[in-house]
């Protein structure tokens, strides 16, 4: 009897302490403490906004923006420890990966879409007036990220702060856009086009625009820059208002390698690049994520070359089918076929932890 | 204040926000003194080369003048106005310079309209 009693404790600890490894309780109690805290956080927040409306303040959109961006940052921290706790671990296999599970995905997607939303009406207002064509990579700070997009912002950022090896280049910002389309004329037809789904013909006016004068010497200048310092190739690349935010808009848009840094071929591979935010594909994402048409706008960057032997793109927030973790994709030479999905490329899958632990690799059948 | 009725002090607000413009008109006007609004401060530069204000409201970083011109502007006109910055970008360089400048007071924005009244007071308390 008591032989039986000391198994069944036995088992009763083993039990409790497996389950302890799988998620140890001090990461637990720690995330518990950051969900309350971030809640208590986006509460205070909330109440402060409540105050400041009471009539007795005077402020304007750059506070509503701080205040924003703070709440947006509380919420989000929330539900990343909330993951956290609600995560299940295990042997499960979907789609190929084990790991960490994510028992409410939705959660994500719902806060993506409000935030977006909402940033839409916080940052809408934005006028191009004080921002200028083209900003140069070193010049770039966080709070040009709406005019400069999002892809231009990240990238500034892990240069200028991080100062991580990121190539040289320039931005091409959002009222260079506002400036191309106004130009041509686009801007009057824009709605209607989108209504009819006539993108053929937005595309054929797109390509065919003229590059405003002031715009065609800010490139000229970006450009002389450039090759002064010895490079004679460029990438242009999307960098939409929203992109790589909330919503990645991976793959969505348009970029255009090894362009010669000469100031036709640039602006050719611009016009592309502001034309793919009108594609069919592009047009159904953004509805899909509650963006109007039309509305958002294009930034472009213009990176130099890199002879690169490999590359590859790491996710490091990965979600998919209830999967969460690391995931990096790399192939020989440019990546360019592996945001379009073109190659099989080499999948490496890693756990998010404080030291990544690589969870399964497979190794794609691609040529060198 | 003391010889003047607060009904005869005029109070000039630019701010390139309407909100902001909008909301101390409202609660200056409560008050009973006669306030003007600027969105730009190049045309509120031109109102005051035609009449003097008591105590210009400025805010500190506007699209067409930057607010330390407006006020050494201001002061070369009539020394005796009183200049109140408020900004959203407030920092000890900026508060330094203002102050340095000749400006009355200096506010971070949101700014206690309670309390821009009462700077508002003090800076007509001699008048």
């Amino acid at each position: 009897m008591i032989k039986d009693i000391i198994v069944f404790l036995k088992s009763i600890l083993l039990k409790r302490r497996r389950s302890r490894a799988e998620l140890p309780f001090n990461l637990v109690f720690s995330r518990f403490k950051d969900i309350l805290n971030s809640n208590t956080k986006a509460l205070e927040i909330m109440a402060d906004m409540g105050d400041k409306l009471s009539g007795d303040y005077l402020f304007d959109i750059n506070y509503i923006r701080k205040a924003y961006s703070d709440l947006s940052e509380a919420l989000n921290n929330s539900i990343r420890s909330f993951d956290t706790l609600t995560e299940k671990r295990g042997p499960q296999k979907i789609k190929g990966f084990s790991g960490v599970i994510i028992k409410y995905p939705e959660l994500h997607d719902v806060f993506a879409r409000i935030d977006g939303r909402i940033k839409k009406m916080v940052y809408g207002e934005v006028t191009g007036g004080d921002i200028p064509l083209i900003v140069l990579y070193e010049d770039i700070t966080w709070d040009m990220r709406h005019a400069v997009g999002g892809k231009n912002a990240n990238l500034a950022e892990v240069k200028n702060y991080l100062k991580l090896n990121i190539p040289d280049g320039f931005a091409i910002t959002t009222s260079a856009y506002d400036e191309f389309i106004r130009h041509n004329g686009i801007d009057k037809q824009l709605k209607r086009l989108i209504d009819e789904m006539n993108l053929a013909e937005l595309k054929r006016l797109i390509m065919g625009g003229n590059i405003p004068p002031e715009l065609d010497s800010a490139i000229e200048e970006a450009i002389q820059r450039l090759l002064g310092k010895g490079y004679h190739r460029c990438a242009i690349r999307s960098s939409a208002e929203e992109e790589d935010s909330e919503v990645s808009f991976a793959g969505q848009f348009e970029t255009v390698l090894n362009v010669p840094l000469n100031k036709e071929k640039v602006e050719d591979a611009y016009r592309n690049v502001i034309a793919s935010l009108f594609s069919e594909r592009a047009i159904t994402y953004q509805k899909r994520f509650e963006f109007e048409p039309g509305s958002l706008r294009m930034a472009a960057g213009c990176l130099v070359m890199v002879d690169a032997r490999a590359s590859g793109v790491i996710y490091t927030e990965y979600y998919s089918h209830k999967t969460s973790g690391i995931l990096i994709n790399a192939t020989w030479g440019l990546g360019k076929s592996i945001v379009e999905g073109q190659v099989d490329a080499d999948r490496y899958f890693l756990s998010k932890e404080a030291e990544p632990g690589l969870i399964e690799k497979r190794v794609g059948k691609k040529k060198r | 204040m003391n010889n003047r009725s607060i009904k005869n002090f005029k109070i000039m607000v630019i701010d390139d926000e309407k909100i902001v413009c909008d909301m101390a008109k409202l609660s200056l006007e409560q008050d009973g003194y006669i306030v003007e609004t600027f969105l730009n401060a190049e045309p509120a530069l031109k109102r005051l080369e035609e009449e003097r204000f008591d105590v210009v409201v400025t805010d500190y970083k506007m699209k067409d003048i930057d607010s330390l011109e407006v006020l050494r502007r201001v002061k070369r006109l009539y020394p005796e106005t009183e200049v109140i910055i408020i900004t959203a970008f407030a920092n000890l360089d900026a508060t330094i310079e203002a102050l340095r400048g000749d400006a009355f007071d200096f506010f971070p924005k949101p700014v206690k309209i309670r309390d821009l009244k009462e700077s508002i007071k003090r800076a007509l308390s001699n008048k």
